[in-house]
């Protein structure tokens, strides 16, 4: 069984000796196919677990896992960022699940931690400093072994789905303009790494709350992608948590609206963040409404070019490039 | 239900070569001491030439069925199970499962508390931490409402008094045979390893 299973093969995964104790602590917090099965693995009473493992719940939706094990290998590599790293100890494959042992990260999230705090501004220099490690994250220039096909990253897919976004109502116009945005992209010559997923949730913050411990779910991280969209996933889940302090039931699209398009201390928060990640990288500050279209259009169709099907959150993605290109005078990120 | 509630437990079994479930559950609607059963067929096995099979119970509060449960076990034939299980709703009965176990002596019996509040967390209960493990467990919930507070300072007082009990909606009692190893790996091709 699961536990048996661990201690049995301990050190040809972990390649430490035998814990004196453990306990594996089966979690799932999405129970769809694509999702992944999540176990905690506890040793030696320490009070966070030291590694995770995940298994995926099919073996279709195992490259993630992949992928995840493949850029954890890569960024270990890098110094300065290896310490925020998981460390990635095993990948391997059982009856076709792919599963994957990796370090655990101490502490709590950054977005649990904003929800939790009184206020904000005791939070600012941890937003700033997931700002910091992004921007190094980003610039990290090097290329390893790739698990998702090349359509991913270089924009085909807005010919391959054009009629998927016109039938959802995007002008043929738009979409034109959105093709030239990524070939101008392309030309540009940047080179980006991107985490794919970096928003609160995946940043662990240690236990006094001071300072980052760490960054987790590379599944869908990627190398020399020519846009920054991470920044994008970024703020939009920013300005979601914030929304959601004033609001404990509002959704995401709500908050879009609230952050992105309405003037407020949120949304001068969310331009200040913008400007320092946009200076570092050597962009130009006007370039923030291309950018979030272009995310908004790749986050719409992610799962579709990877997986062959839609998932939840492309839906939601959807709505608000509809409601950014409705309302693109009305952006007040500056 | 049945397989929704087995779909969520079968993370247990990693690592068993399972080739069916069969899982007793009591009719709800009728009033009878019969048990109806499922099987499901584990898809990510057709390369084992001998899959094994798990049996699983699903016992309600009032224990129906609970002699056909002790013939079942009695009468499966045990060399074709890796696995046993038993899905119950209180504590209570856990005696009626202990007993059943130990008769059978597969393993050491393994307790888990179905923790309802984070998604779908099994905690085990008869381990050294499993305080530590709930009151970690316990931290993950994003509720920061007043009452998701008051809830989990409740929770907290509970863990530390070793009431926990009362927490969990229900609770699984695993058994089982020898996993596959990798010391094994060339009878088991199942199992690969992208470790470069």
């Amino acid at each position: 069984m699961l536990k048996s299973f661990l201690l049995e093969n301990w050190k040809v995964f972990t390649e430490s000796p035998f814990p004196s104790s453990m306990e594996a602590v089966p979690i799932t917090s999405c129970t769809k196919d694509y999702g992944n099965d999540v176990v905690l693995i506890f040793i030696n009473n320490y009070p966070y677990p030291q590694y995770i493992m995940k298994i995926s719940r099919s073996p279709f939706y195992g490259l993630k896992l992949k992928n995840e094990y493949l850029a954890l290998k890569s960024l270990q590599k890098v110094k300065g960022l290896n310490y925020y790293v998981p460390f990635p100890y095993y990948c391997g494959s059982l009856g076709g699940n792919i599963f994957f042992i990796q370090g655990g990260i101490p502490g709590t999230s950054l977005w649990r931690l904003i929800r939790k705090k009184k206020s904000i501004d005791a939070c600012k220099l941890l937003i700033d400093e997931s700002i910091d490690l992004l921007i190094a994250i980003n610039s990290l220039g090097f290329s390893r072994d790739r698990v998702f096909s090349e359509e991913k990253k270089n924009g085909h897919f807005l010919t391959q789905y054009e009629e998927e976004f016109i039938g959802s109502g995007l002008s043929i116009k738009k979409i034109e303009e959105l093709k030239d945005y990524w070939e101008k992209f392309e030309k540009y010559g940047h080179r980006f790494f991107l985490h794919g997923d970096y928003w609160q949730a995946n940043i662990m913050v240690d236990e006094r709350g001071r300072k980052i411990s760490g960054i987790i779910d590379w599944e869908f991280s990627e190398e020399s992608a020519s846009a920054p969209t991470d920044i994008i996933w970024f703020m939009i889940n920013l300005g979601y948590c914030l929304y959601l302090r004033a609001n404990p039931e509002g959704d995401l699209l709500d908050s879009f609206r609230w952050s992105f398009f309405t003037p407020g201390r949120h949304s001068e928060m969310l331009s200040s963040i913008f400007s320092k990640y946009i200076t570092a990288i050597g962009w130009k500050q006007d370039l923030l409404r291309i950018l979030l279209e272009t995310a908004l259009v790749e986050m719409s169709v992610r799962n579709l070019v990877t997986y062959g099907r839609h998932f939840d959150m492309d839906k939601i993605c959807l709505q608000m490039l509809h409601y950014a290109i409705a309302n693109e005078g009305s952006i007040c990120i500056r | 239900m049945m397989i929704e509630i087995f779909e969520r437990l079968k993370i247990l079994f990693w690592g068993v070569e399972w080739g069916h479930a069969t899982i007793y559950y009591p009719d709800n609607n009728k009033d009878t001491e019969k048990l109806q059963f499922k099987q499901i067929v584990n898809p990510n096995i057709s390369s084992l030439q001998n899959p094994k099979d798990i049996l699983g119970f699903e016992i309600d509060g009032r224990c129906t069925g609970k002699r056909k449960v002790v013939e079942l076990v009695k009468t499966f034939p045990l060399d074709r199970v890796c696995a046993l299980y038993f899905l119950i709703e209180k504590k209570t009965q856990l005696p009626f499962v202990m007993d059943i176990v130990e008769e059978f002596s597969l393993g050491k019996p393994k307790l888990y508390g179905i923790d309802p509040d984070y998604f779908f967390s099994l905690i085990p209960l008869n381990g050294n931490s499993h305080r530590l493990v709930e009151k970690y467990i316990l931290g993950l919930k994003n509720d920061y409402s007043f009452r998701g507070t008051i809830i989990r300072y409740g929770k907290q007082v509970l863990i530390y008094a070793g009431l926990s009990a009362i927490l969990y909606e229900g609770f699984v009692v695993t058994v089982f045979r020898k996993p596959m190893s990798l010391s094994s790996n060339t009878q088991n091709p199942g199992l690969k390893s992208y470790l470069l």
